[in-house]
């Protein structure tokens, strides 16, 4: 447990009005480690960290904020060292390996459900919400790191035990998942000249491992069809 | 039943010219008093050429030059100074006026007001008000973005923009995103004053807070203060300051209290000294009530 204590409960009581979402909350919350974070979508992140910081101003702390054009961290500080982040996002994260749709954005943030964590009453996404940002937090990160596969176990419980469709999950998912645009990389000169040379190039850099692999005779047998073709 | 209002704000920006310098003072108390207007930054000018400098002003005008040419003759008179107030219009009651190619948008209240100046501040002839207008206001905010233009302001009228909203920064700290709040002693402050006789003829000199003339004016003679900004006003003191406002804010005053709770003190850290870029005169009013610790909100890029 942390040195500091954090009133969560006065900051997101005033909070409440504000369209918020708090993404992968913590079954302990309220409580949390020293070093832990709580990523929070919204629509206007310089409007929620006003709030934060004037809730943590009279709670005597040190603050840290460090300003990103789409993300904003709030940092309490503990001795040089962060007790807790505030991680606030104003767009979706930048995903790696999958492409989400900018607009699941506003479908998190508009579609929550309270979730009251011993008193404290915060807004998380919904069920069928959750299990895609679990599912795209596992496809993410799981090679580099396994144990993202509580993700996935988290899904199948809800979906076998809690009544939450897995084809609604899939369906909405499928929906938000942007295709990537297929781009033609090779690049063809318009001029012939230029086309005949490369062409040729390429064909000359052949020639060592043609050598190599059926000898001499055979190589120019090669060159000699080429040339006459 | 509720009602609910559409609230628009512009900026615009009066020109007060060379005659009217005299009575800048009380021009800047018109436009305080008026709860239309809010002062953004004054700032003082020296054309190098008054023709070109005229013909500049009203380029962006809505009627020909040539139409204004007779109108702007005795401006070539006038003292080689003026002063540009920008000021936020929170009341741009804006309508067409004027007919065919005259036909202009123009802010009713600003019209109103310059009027009342004019009616004031206008040298009278034979009782009657000359056309040698003290001020000139701007039509439109396009028309102030082009005086900012003029004025080095590459940027227009977004110059005016704050960047953050979480902390309360004036628009001129931009660029920064490392913030960090803390609690620090109030003699590690310290503060860039300016020196020199004239508005145009200055340099900085960076000291500790208690040895500044806001903290002076406070502790010693409030005249130290008074004499500093009307010495530097317009010129390198380019936001509203002004004395009542000042004895206002430091009679009750109590730092970071409701609802200015994230009104930070902004300093920047240069050799372990903490140098105020915004808030000065709230960290003297806080350092005169003899507190000995500040929170302060430490900015860096």
């Amino acid at each position: 447990m942390p040195d500091i204590k954090i009133d969560l409960k006065a900051i997101f009581e005033k909070l409440e009005d504000k369209p918020y979402c708090i993404i992968k909350l913590s079954n302990d919350f309220p409580t949390y480690e020293k070093g832990s974070d709580l990523d929070i979508f919204c629509y206007d992140i310089d409007d929620v960290a006003r709030i934060i910081l004037g809730c943590l101003q009279s709670q005597n702390v040190s603050v840290k904020i460090i300003k990103m054009p789409q993300q904003l961290y709030i940092d309490i500080m503990e001795g040089g060292n962060i007790n807790l982040r505030f991680d606030l996002y104003g767009s979706l994260p930048s995903y790696k390996n999958v492409m989400i749709k900018e607009s699941f954005f506003p479908s998190v943030v508009e579609n929550t459900i309270e979730f009251d964590g011993g008193g404290c009453l915060v807004k998380v996404p919904n069920e069928v919400n959750e299990c895609i940002l679990r599912y795209i937090e596992y496809h993410e990160c799981y090679a580099q790191r396994p144990d993202k596969i509580k993700h996935i176990d988290y899904l199948l419980e809800k979906t076998e035990n809690s009544g939450v469709g897995l084809n609604v999950v899939l369906d909405k998912l499928h929906y938000y998942i942007q295709l990537p645009m297929v781009k033609e990389n090779r690049l063809v000169t318009s001029n012939s000249f230029y086309r005949r040379t490369s062409y040729f190039f390429e064909l000359f850099k052949k020639i060592p491992i043609v050598f190599r692999a059926k000898g001499l005779k055979e190589t120019l047998i090669l060159i000699y069809k080429k040339i006459k073709k | 039943m509720t009602q609910y209002f559409l609230k628009t704000s512009r900026i615009d920006s009066i020109l007060v010219w060379g005659h009217g310098l005299e009575n800048l003072n009380q021009i800047l108390d018109e436009i305080r008093e008026n709860k239309n207007f809010e002062i953004l930054k004054i700032k003082k000018y020296k054309p190098k050429r008054m023709k070109s400098f005229v013909k500049e002003i009203y380029s962006y005008d809505y009627a020909p030059f040539w139409h204004l040419k007779d109108k702007t003759k005795y401006l070539l008179k006038t003292p080689q100074e003026v002063c540009f107030i920008f000021i936020k219009n929170l009341n741009p009651n804006e309508d067409y006026l004027g007919e065919n190619s005259f036909r202009h948008k123009e802010c009713l209240t600003l019209k109103k007001f310059k009027e009342q100046l004019r009616d004031k501040y206008n040298p009278y002839s034979n009782n009657k008000r000359t056309h040698n207008h003290v001020i000139h206001a701007t039509d439109s905010q396009e028309q102030t973005s082009h005086i900012m233009n003029y004025l080095g302001y590459q940027e227009g009228i977004s110059h005016f923009e704050s960047e953050n909203k979480f902390v309360n920064l004036p628009y001129y700290i931009k660029g920064f995103n490392n913030f960090e709040f803390k609690e620090i002693d109030v003699a590690d402050l310290f503060c860039n004053i300016i020196e020199g006789d004239r508005w145009d003829d200055w340099k900085l000199k960076a000291i500790s807070v208690k040895e500044s003339p806001q903290y002076r004016g406070l502790s010693d003679d409030i005249e130290i203060y008074l004499d500093y900004i009307n010495t530097f006003l317009g010129g390198p003191l380019q936001e509203d300051y002004h004395i009542h406002r000042y004895k206002n804010l430091s009679e009750n005053f109590e730092y970071l209290k409701k609802p200015y709770q994230n009104s930070f003190v902004i300093v920047e850290k240069i050799d372990d000294k903490y140098f105020i870029l915004d808030g000065l005169h709230r960290a003297c009013s806080h350092v005169f009530q003899k507190n000995k610790m500040i929170k302060i909100c430490q900015i860096s890029k």
